[in-house]
C-alpha cells in the first residue's frame, strides 16, 4: 500500500441538509495512487450521492472535496476530465454508435483543435478495448450488444481517458457472476497496473471486500465504518448496518472473507 | 459503416457538395416561366458567350417574326430573356433554398441530438410558430422598415422565437427534471397557442392583409433581392459554424449529460449556445420565408441513413443534403403549377404552388418510411 499524498479527498463533506432523506455525510475519506475504494451500503445509503460529489457533478454543502488539495471547482473542467473519470450507473446502450466511436469519445478531454482523433488517441482506445476485450467487437452498434458486452464498451472509454482516479457507479449491476468477475478483474488490473486508482459503488459487499483494499460502509447518509474489508466485513458491522444477521466466513490465514446471510425460515429460531 | 476518419470525412463532404454544385448550375434552365431556354443557354447568355443562332429557330418566342431564321435582334433578345429569367429570378431564388435548406436541416438534426427525440425540430418545439406570430405581428402593424440592413419582420420573428424559447424553458426549470417527450409536448402548446393567435390576428385584419399572410403562412421563396439575402446571412450563418465547431461535444452529449461533464464538455453552456443559434437562423428564415415544415424533420433522418449519427459528419451533411431537398423541392413547386396548368389547359402564368405544400407532400410519406427503416435497422 502506497501511502503518498492523496490523490483525490473528501473533507467532512455534507450534501443537502439533515431534515431531507437524501441527507449525506459528515464523510471524510483520501483516495491515495494505487488504492480501490469500495462504496458499500444498502440502498439509499447515499452511495452514489457520494461518488457525484467526488466527481465534481454535485457540489457539498458543507466541506470540500480536493484535488491535490485545490477544490475541485476551482479545477478547469477539461483539465478535471483528465484527472478524474466517471461511469454512471446506467450508461446509454440504446445509441446508435459504433463501439470504437464510443471508445474514442473517452479521449475527448485530451483533444487538439480540430474535429478528428489524433493517432495517439486511436492508439490509446485501441489498447483500451484490448484491455477490455473488446477489440473483437468494435466495428458493431452498441445498442447490439448485451448487457456486459455494453458495459465493457463503456469501461474501455473510461480507460481510454487515462483518469488518475477512476470513480464507478455500480458497474456491475444486473450483470452475470462471470461479467462482474470480468470487470472488477479489469478495474484491479488497472490498479496494480499502476495506472490508476479507482472508487467503485456496489451493493455487493463479497465483490467489495475481494477486490477493494479499502471500504466506505455508509448507512443513512453516515459513516458506518471506513477500514480495510477484513475489519469492515464482520458480522458485527454488517448486521447493525443492514438489519439482517449474518455470519462470516474467512479462509484460514485471514486473508479474505466472505458474507453470508442466515437464513432463517419461519417459525425456527437461529 | 466504420469510424470516422480524416480521408472518409473529406469525401463524403465533398460527394455533398458536388451534388449541390450541379443543382445549382443547372438551376437557371429550370423555373415555371415557359421561357424556352436550358441552364447551358443560361450560363452562356450570363457569361457572355456565343451562341448559335440557328439551334434556337424551333424554340416558342424565339423567332418572332416567324421568317424561319434568328436575326440579330431576336437573338439579343433571347440572351436578355435568358439572363433575366435565368439569373434574375431563377438563381436567386436558388441561392435562397439553398441558405434556407441549409438552416432548417442543421438546425432540425441539432435539435433531435439536443432532445434525444427524432421529432424534435424547431417547428415542433413551437419556435418556428413563435417567430411567425412574432413576423406577423409585424406584418399586421406595419413594421416594414430595414433596421440595420436586417428587416424588421426577421426582428420580431426573432422576438417571437426568443419569447417561446424562454417561455419553454421556464416551464422547464420550475418543475425540476422533464423528460424531453414532456418538453415536447410544452413546445407543441406553445406552438399551437401561436397558431390559434395567428389565427385571431388574421380574423381581424382586412382581406388584403389576410391574403397575404396566409400566403405568407404557406411559406414562400419568392425572389427577395440580393442585398436581403445578405442581410439574411448574418443570422444563419453563426448557426453553421457554430453548431460545426460543437459537433464533438455534441457526439459526447448523445451519451448521457453526466459522463458529458465529467469528460469535460459544459453541458448548460452546449444546450444554451446551440438553442439560440438555431433559434435565431429560424427566426431568420421564418422572417423572410415563412414557416416551411418538414425539411428539419426529414433531411436528417436521411443524412443519418447515408453517413451515420456522427455529429461531426451528420450536422454538414444533413444541411448541404436539406439544401439540395428544398431547391428540388422548389422545382417542384414550380413545375406543378405548370404541370397543372397544361392538365387544366389554363394559363397559369408565373404562378407557383407554396413550397410549404410541396414539403408537406414530400416529406411526410419519406419520414414515415424513414422511420421504418430506421426503427428495422436499430433492431437488426
Amino acid at each position: 500500500m502506497k501511502s503518498d499524498q492523496p490523490l483525490l479527498s473528501a473533507r467532512d463533506v455534507s450534501f443537502g441538509f439533515p431534515s431531507q432523506s437524501t441527507f449525506l455525510g459528515p464523510v471524510s475519506l483520501d483516495v491515495c495512487a494505487g488504492q480501490c475504494w469500495g462504496l458499500v451500503g444498502p440502498n439509499g445509503a447515499g452511495k452514489s450521492t457520494m461518488l457525484r460529489l467526488l466527481a465534481g457533478l454535485l457540489q457539498p454543502r458543507i466541506g470540500d472535496v480536493l484535488w491535490q488539495e485545490v477544490p475541485l471547482s476551482q479545477v478547469p473542467r477539461l483539465q478535471l476530465a483528465k484527472l478524474i473519470a466517471f461511469l454512471p450507473q446506467h450508461p446509454p446502450v440504446d445509441v446508435d454508435m459504433l463501439v470504437e466511436d464510443v471508445v474514442l469519445l473517452g479521449r475527448f478531454p485530451h483533444r487538439t483543435l480540430g474535429l478528428f482523433e489524433s493517432k495517439q488517441d486511436r492508439l490509446v482506445a485501441t489498447s483500451a478495448m484490448q484491455s477490455t476485450k473488446i477489440t473483437s467487437f468494435s466495428q458493431r452498434r452498441l445498442s447490439t450488444l448485451s448487457g456486459g458486452e455494453a458495459q465493457r464498451v463503456h469501461l474501455a472509454a473510461a480507460f481510454a481517458q487515462a483518469p488518475a482516479v477512476l470513480l464507478l457507479d455500480e458497474p456491475t449491476t444486473g450483470l452475470d457472476l462471470n461479467h462482474q468477475i470480468a470487470i472488477f478483474d479489469m478495474i484491479r488490473q488497472k490498479v496494480d497496473d499502476g495506472q490508476l486508482s479507482a472508487v467503485v459503488v456496489t451493493h455487493d459487499v463479497n465483490l467489495a471486500a475481494r477486490y477493494c483494499d479499502r471500504i466506505l460502509l455508509l448507512h443513512d447518509g453516515k459513516v458506518a465504518a471506513c477500514d480495510t474489508p477484513l475489519r469492515v466485513v464482520t458480522p458485527d458491522v454488517l448486521s447493525q448496518v443492514y438489519g439482517v444477521e449474518l455470519a462470516v466466513a474467512s479462509t484460514g490465514d485471514g486473508s479474505a472473507a466472505w458474507v453470508v446471510p442466515t437464513i432463517r425460515h419461519a417459525g425456527t429460531t437461529s | 459503416m466504420t469510424s470516422l476518419s480524416r480521408g472518409k470525412f473529406v469525401i463524403r463532404l465533398t460527394l455533398c457538395v458536388v451534388f449541390l454544385v450541379v443543382l445549382v448550375i443547372v438551376s437557371p434552365g429550370i423555373g415555371t416561366e415557359s421561357a424556352s431556354f436550358g441552364w447551358s443557354d443560361a450560363w452562356r447568355a450570363q457569361l457572355g458567350l456565343p451562341i448559335d443562332a440557328t439551334t434556337l429557330v424551333d424554340r416558342p418566342f424565339v423567332d418572332t417574326d416567324g421568317d424561319g431564321r434568328v436575326s440579330e435582334d431576336e437573338l439579343a433578345g433571347f440572351v436578355a430573356l435568358a439572363k433575366h429569367i435565368g439569373f434574375g429570378l431563377r438563381f436567386p431564388r436558388t441561392l435562397l433554398a439553398l441558405q434556407v435548406g441549409i438552416t432548417l436541416a442543421m438546425c432540425g438534426a441539432t435539435f433531435q441530438i439536443l432532445f434525444r427525440n427524432s421529432l424534435a425540430t424547431p417547428y415542433t418545439l413551437g419556435i418556428a410558430n413563435g417567430g411567425s406570430l412574432g413576423a406577423l405581428l409585424a406584418i399586421r402593424l406595419g413594421w416594414t422598415v430595414m433596421v440595420c440592413g436586417v428587416s424588421s419582420i426577421a426582428i420580431s420573428a426573432f422576438g417571437g422565437a426568443l419569447l417561446i424559447v424562454v417561455a419553454v424553458f421556464v416551464f422547464v426549470r420550475g418543475s425540476r427534471r422533464l423528460t424531453s417527450n414532456e418538453l415536447l409536448l410544452a413546445g407543441v402548446t406553445m406552438g399551437l397557442f401561436c397558431s390559434a393567435m395567428m389565427m385571431f390576428i388574421t380574423s381581424v385584419s382586412d382581406e388584403r392583409v389576410t391574403f397575404a399572410t396566409v400566403r405568407w403562412m404557406m411559406g414562400s421563396l419568392d425572389p427577395i433581392s440580393a442585398l436581403e439575402q445578405l442581410s439574411l446571412l448574418p443570422m444563419l450563418v453563426p448557426a453553421w459554424i457554430g453548431l460545426m465547431v460543437m459537433s464533438r461535444a455534441m457526439n459526447q452529449y448523445r451519451l448521457g449529460e453526466e459522463l458529458a461533464q465529467t469528460r469535460g464538455v459544459n453541458v448548460v453552456v452546449l444546450q444554451g449556445v446551440s438553442v439560440v443559434l438555431c433559434t435565431l437562423a429560424t427566426a431568420g428564415v421564418v422572417g423572410y420565408c415563412g414557416p416551411i415544415g418538414f425539411v428539419g424533420l426529414v433531411v436528417p433522418h436521411m443524412a443519418v441513413l447515408l453517413v451515420g449519427s456522427d455529429c461531426r459528419i451528420l450536422l454538414p451533411v444533413a444541411g448541404l443534403l436539406g439544401g439540395g431537398f428544398l431547391i428540388v423541392c422548389d422545382w417542384g413547386a414550380q413545375l406543378t403549377m405548370r404541370l397543372a396548368g397544361w392538365i387544366t389547359d389554363r394559363d397559369v402564368g408565373s404562378a407557383t404552388l407554396p413550397i410549404g405544400v410541396i414539403t408537406a407532400i414530400v416529406g411526410v410519406p419519406l419520414f414515415l418510411i424513414l422511420l421504418r427503416t430506421k426503427l428495422g435497422r436499430l433492431r437488426a
